[in-house]
């Protein structure tokens, strides 16, 4: 409209300004369109997180870094992004900066809120410089495309009452010989009871087949809930939480069993600090996952964390 | 940062200004030389975009609002104090304009203090002073209210002022020159770079300065590039638009026309002053006129309808009634009481010359309506006809009669009737005041080819027969020639270049010819009917059908004691008919000394213009002894009407005309005048006496004006600070400003007085986030001050502005007492230069 709205005035009026207005329209982009060209090429658009990892409802927070090598100073540059945080939806995100000194870098913080464990991605699409008329724009040179964060689950408090029973079980055993014994406990698999111990000290005893310090720890349902974002972030927070006060109460170790795709998963964990390494491996699906060989699926002895969120101890419920 | 952005505030405000408001002057065409001071304006331009950028600042409404207030009052207290003479300003400036649009468009101002600024004498300098002074006036709100939009960074006054601009272009047909329009640019691209830099206005302003030079390098490419071409392909484009033009009326329309039959399809050719092809579709075969003539004419008939006096670029313009008043009562002369009779003139010479019996016309309009009634020389209108002072009658009803001789120039020596003779003496004084003017600068190569030439100036006869032949060797008749192209003349592409055209150039150029050596003429429009036109009707008259091809134009005479009378210049016009040579003859016939011009008439001009004088002084003096206290300029009409009775009963008998200083060339044969203007005119002693006090209360309002505008400022800059001006009320201030902060900000403004303080008593440390610097500098200031304390404060001052929780009343206890400690160190210790700018800037108690 404007460019037909144009040419009826300069067609209609016989006014050499107006034509020379109307060269101008047509010269002032174009040179603004040539210098554009170097100043492109000087700016430089890079993306970094501030962490690595997030404890969930905190705040992701990502670095945007504009550097303007040239000397002309920029008038506008726009950034665009997809955002892929843990159990959302891709979201969209458009930013303009406007009047970037020459020789200058400038930093625009992004902050996504953290509402679920799990990895979140911040993929730069494309970068563009604008001319000082804001008509043209070229690709801004992008190094760094890509921000992973990790949104780790929440601890909260667990109960000393939970370790008790199991600290009984756990400590209350003792050697014979090869086999590690123990009083029977009720839950006890009757197949279990060392019968030739048993007649001798007229007590029940129960033989362990591993002679491992580590107490075996399952998750049940992290195959299933990782696709429910919202039971997956408290089964995290509760299997995190209870993990860490066993490990912080004097469990010598613990040896998580998870399922994934490939089969039984298993990893050994002694510092409270591992459970951490163990969760971000865990949600950030990188690395080389351990599987367990010939093993059962629901171990006789140890923790079984269900999805349901309540912790057993063999048969026995003692946190939920 | 604040001040950086202000300045380039004020930059953009400037070239906004320098841009939309030149470009607004030069449209308007108000004469930089003589109607505006450059210097004064453009300085008071800067002040205003200052005042407007410092008015608006800040985010306190109420101290905004405040400002604008007072300044607004200082601005009406001004201008009702100084009302008359900017008011004469303001007149003075926009008058012209005011009439040029008022011609174009058709409508009247009246300027009351025209007469006033005339008659005043004021010398040049003064009426610049006056005209810069009211087109101030106009400015300054206009600035002020792009102050308020522009400190918000809104593109509304950019926006507004340039779509301004245009628009007047486009109403005046006037575009800015150059150097406005690239000023305009520059302002419209300064206003990208503010918005882009609105955070960093020290990045922005080197932006704006990188833009505005490479803006300069492109506007230069496109004037000197892409200008040229696109002039040639407009010139192309223009020809191919005519071209495409009479190929639509020549073929298409009529096509169209004989597809309805019986109806017309517009009006025809309307007669104006427009030079060169302007109409887009014209029907030239359709009917516009019937004339029925009583008896077959005896020669070609001038209808004419539009009548030019001034020569432009593009169009001749008419003469205005407010022209034609304005004059009679400068001069003192009786208005007629009807302007027909101005036109019954050529009928009474006619009658007093021939004699016999009038004819009788009839015109009717045949579809369309045009913008005259059309009429010959010779004709008699009655009171039922609109008569315009310039002989031009507006249009009446569809069919109009009249009588009229045709003027054939054999006869008795007639003499007009007393009243009508009376009438045509002032008249005469009027046309040779008026229609002598020869744009000799416009017309350079026409003047020299005229110097230079043969052509003779004995008489009128003479004269116009060398014209007429000067034109046909120059050009010769076309009826497709083209308009001259955009920075040329018109007449002279004409003569000199194309060598061709048609009615339109040969009546232009042989208008400004005859007025070249002396005579009276003007452009005429109309329709000219051969007696081979005419055909008999049953009844016994003669019906003549005209169409658009019939319209014409050519050039008037003034005859003294006759009136206008049409000379055809044309060569072989066909639409006439008649033998151009027969015309002139019978012109060349008309006998009496009235004709012809000779010296003598050139010494009874001399002898009148004495007498008008003395009869000037006499009035005058007669008047200042009746009434000796009443001021000159109260009564102007009571002089113009003393002045126009000495001047009828002087000049009754002889009726050379009288000159005042008229334009026009040197006639060594007299026929024109360049006789000494007359005197300015009655009371010339007591205007003189009047105008001293007069004038030199008025010579320091410049001086006055921008006086009153820093007080102003200071005032309003002094009400920032600190409404109170006293100590006491300064410390009443500070406190109460101190109550209504926040924890935080009572620190933070706490922590501001003692770094003005240090800074202005010269211990200023590198800036705010140096904590080394500030205790160096309050070690050196107060020595009391231990290091604990300068870390203590540096630690609440960091935490009233990061931690959480606000700062306790202990700790602004600590910052108060040492905040006291420095200023009043550093009133003692400050040089006593900066004493004063202490007392102004920190607060101190």
């Amino acid at each position: 409209m404007a460019v037909v709205t144009g040419f009826y005035f300069v067609m209609l009026y016989d006014f050499r300004g107006l034509r020379f207005l109307a060269a101008c329209l047509i010269c002032i982009p174009l040179l603004y369109l040539v210098l554009l060209i170097p100043q492109a090429r000087g700016c430089t658009v890079s993306l970094e997180a501030e962490a690595d990892t997030v404890v969930r409802e905190g705040l992701i927070a990502l670095t945007l870094t504009v550097e303007n090598r040239g000397f002309l100073p920029v008038s506008r540059i726009w950034i665009r992004g997809v955002w892929k945080g843990p159990g959302e939806e891709e979201q969209k995100i458009q930013r303009w900066l406007c009047g970037i000194r020459g020789r200058h870098v400038t930093r625009v913080c992004l902050e996504f809120p953290a509402l679920h464990c799990g990895r979140g991605e911040f993929i730069l699409t494309k970068a563009g410089v604008c001319d000082y008329s804001g008509i043209f724009a070229l690709p801004a040179r992008e190094r760094g495309g890509n921000a992973e964060v990790c949104v780790l689950p929440r601890l909260f408090s667990i109960p000393r009452q939970v370790l008790d029973p199991a600290a009984l079980r756990i400590r209350n055993g003792e050697r014979d010989g090869d086999v590690f014994v123990r009083d029977f406990h009720p839950g006890d698999s009757i197949h279990r009871v060392y019968w030739k111990l048993s007649t001798k000290t007229d007590q029940l005893q129960v033989r362990d087949r591993e002679e491992s310090a580590s107490v075996m720890f399952y998750l049940d349902g992290v195959g299933k809930l990782r696709t429910r974002p919202k039971l997956w972030d408290d089964f995290l927070d509760r299997a995190c939480s209870l993990m860490c006060f066993f490990l912080e109460e004097g469990v010598p170790g613990l040896q998580i069993v998870w399922q994934e795709e490939q089969g039984e998963a298993c990893r050994e964990i002694q510092e409270p600090e591992e459970v951490w390494t163990w969760v971000y491996a865990l949600l950030m699906q990188k690395g080389e996952i351990p599987l367990r060989e010939g093993q059962d699926v629901f171990p006789a002895s140890g923790f079984c964390l269900r999805e349901d969120g309540r912790l057993f101890l063999g048969e026995q419920c003692v946190y939920e | 940062m604040n001040k950086v952005k202000r300045l380039f505030n004020i930059l953009l405000m400037l070239v906004n200004n320098i841009g939309i408001v030149g470009a607004l002057v030069s449209i308007l065409e108000i004469p930089w030389d003589s109607a505006l001071d450059p210097v004064l304006f453009w300085s008071a331009v800067f002040l205003f975009c200052v005042a407007a950028a410092f008015l608006w600042k800040g985010r306190n409404r109420s101290r905004i609002l405040c400002r604008v207030v007072l300044c607004l009052i200082l601005y009406v207290f001004l201008a009702f104090v100084f009302w008359e003479e900017l008011f004469a300003g303001i007149t003075l400036v926009l008058q012209g304009p005011a009439e040029k649009l008022g011609e174009i468009y058709g409508f009247r101002i009246y300027w009351p203090q025209s007469a006033l600024l005339q008659e005043t004498g004021r010398d040049a300098e003064e009426l610049r002073t006056l005209g810069t002074m009211g087109m101030l006036a106009i400015l300054f709100p206009l600035e002020l209210a792009a102050g308020y939009f522009a400190a918000r960074g809104s593109w509304l006054p950019v926006a507004a002022g340039n779509l301004l601009w245009f628009t007047a272009a486009c109403a005046c047909n006037v575009f800015p020159d150059f150097f406005y329009l690239v000023f305009c640019v520059l302002g419209v691209l300064a206003g990208f770079a503010r918005r882009d830099f609105r955070n960093d206005p020290v990045a922005g302003l080197q932006a704006a300065l990188w833009m505005a030079a490479f803006t300069g390098l492109a506007m230069g490419c496109a004037y000197f590039i892409v200008l040229p071409a696109a002039d040639e392909q407009y010139e192309r484009s223009l020809l191919e638009r005519q071209q495409f033009y009479m190929e639509v009326n020549q073929e298409w329309i009529p096509r169209i026309r004989s597809f309805f039959a019986g109806h017309g399809m517009g009006a025809g050719v309307d007669v104006s002053g427009e030079l060169g092809r302007k109409e887009i579709f014209s029907d030239t075969l359709t009917e516009t006129y019937l004339v029925t003539a009583d008896s077959l004419p005896r020669g070609t008939l001038y209808l004419k309808g539009f009548a030019g006096k001034d020569y432009g670029k593009d169009a001749w313009k008419a003469d205005t009634d407010a022209h034609f008043r304005e004059y009679y009562e400068r001069e003192g002369l009786k208005l007629p009481e009807d302007f027909r009779h101005l036109v019954n003139i050529g009928w009474e010479a006619a009658r007093a010359m021939q004699g016999g019996e009038p004819g009788r016309l009839a015109i009717q309009e045949l579809g369309g309506s045009g913008s005259y009634s059309l009429y010959p020389c010779g004709a008699f209108l009655t009171d039922g006809y609109q008569v315009n002072s310039d002989g031009t009658c507006a249009r009446r009803d569809t069919v109009y009669e009249f009588e009229y001789y045709l003027l054939e120039g054999h006869g008795r020596n007639g003499r007009l009737p007393w009243g009508y003779s009376r009438l045509e003496q002032q008249y005469r004084q009027y046309v040779y005041d008026n229609y002598l003017e020869y744009p000799r600068e416009e017309l350079a190569i026409l003047t020299k080819q005229l110097e230079n030439s043969d052509i003779r100036r004995d008489s009128i006869y003479q004269c116009v027969l060398d014209i007429a032949a000067f034109l046909e060797g120059q050009a010769s008749y076309d009826l497709g020639a083209g308009n001259n192209p955009a920075g040329t003349d018109f007449v002279e592409y004409f003569l000199f270049e194309s060598h061709s055209g048609y009615c339109m150039h040969f009546a232009s150029a042989a208008v400004l010819i005859l007025r070249y050596f002396g005579i009276p003429a003007r452009y005429v429009t109309g329709y000219a009917v051969s007696p081979g036109k005419f055909t008999q009707a049953g009844t016994g008259e003669w019906k003549a059908t005209l169409t658009g091809e019939n319209a014409h134009a050519w050039a008037e005479v003034y005859l003294d004691a006759v009136g206008w009378v049409p000379v055809e210049m044309t060569p072989g016009t066909a639409a006439t008919g008649d033998s151009r040579a027969e015309l002139l003859v019978r012109m060349g016939t008309l006998e009496g000394d009235i004709i012809m011009q000779s010296s003598a008439r050139e010494e009874a001009r001399q002898a009148t213009l004495r007498e008008l004088e003395q009869a000037r002084m006499e009035a005058a003096a007669r008047k200042e002894a009746e009434e000796p206290g009443r001021p000159w300029f109260l009564d102007p009409e009571g002089k113009a009407e003393k002045d126009g009775e000495a001047l009828t009963e002087g000049s009754s008998q002889a009726a050379p005309a009288l000159q005042q200083g008229g334009k026009g060339s040197q006639d060594p044969s007299g026929m024109t005048g360049q006789a000494p203007a007359l005197g300015s005119g009655e009371g010339s002693e007591n205007r003189e006496r009047q105008k001293a006090p007069v004038l030199e209360s008025r010579k320091g309002s410049p001086g006055f004006l921008l006086l009153n505008g820093l007080g102003a400022v200071l005032l309003i800059w002094g009400l920032r600070r600190g409404i109170p001006a006293t100590a006491r009320g300064r410390i009443r201030y500070w406190h109460r400003k101190l109550e209504r902060a926040s924890a935080r900000d009572r620190i933070a403004l706490m922590y501001g007085n003692l770094e003005r303080a240090l800074r202005l008593a010269g211990y200023a440390g590198k800036g705010p986030g140096d904590e080394q610097a500030l205790r160096r500098s309050l070690k050196r200031m107060c020595p009391e001050i231990t290091d604990a304390e300068c870390r203590k404060l540096w630690e609440i001052l960091e935490r009233s502005s990061f931690a959480r929780e606000e700062p306790s009343s202990g700790e602004q206890s600590q910052v108060w007492a040492i905040q006291c400690a420095v200023v009043r160190k550093a009133f003692a210790a400050a040089p006593v230069r900066r004493r004063l700018w202490l007392w102004l800037r920190v607060y101190s108690g």
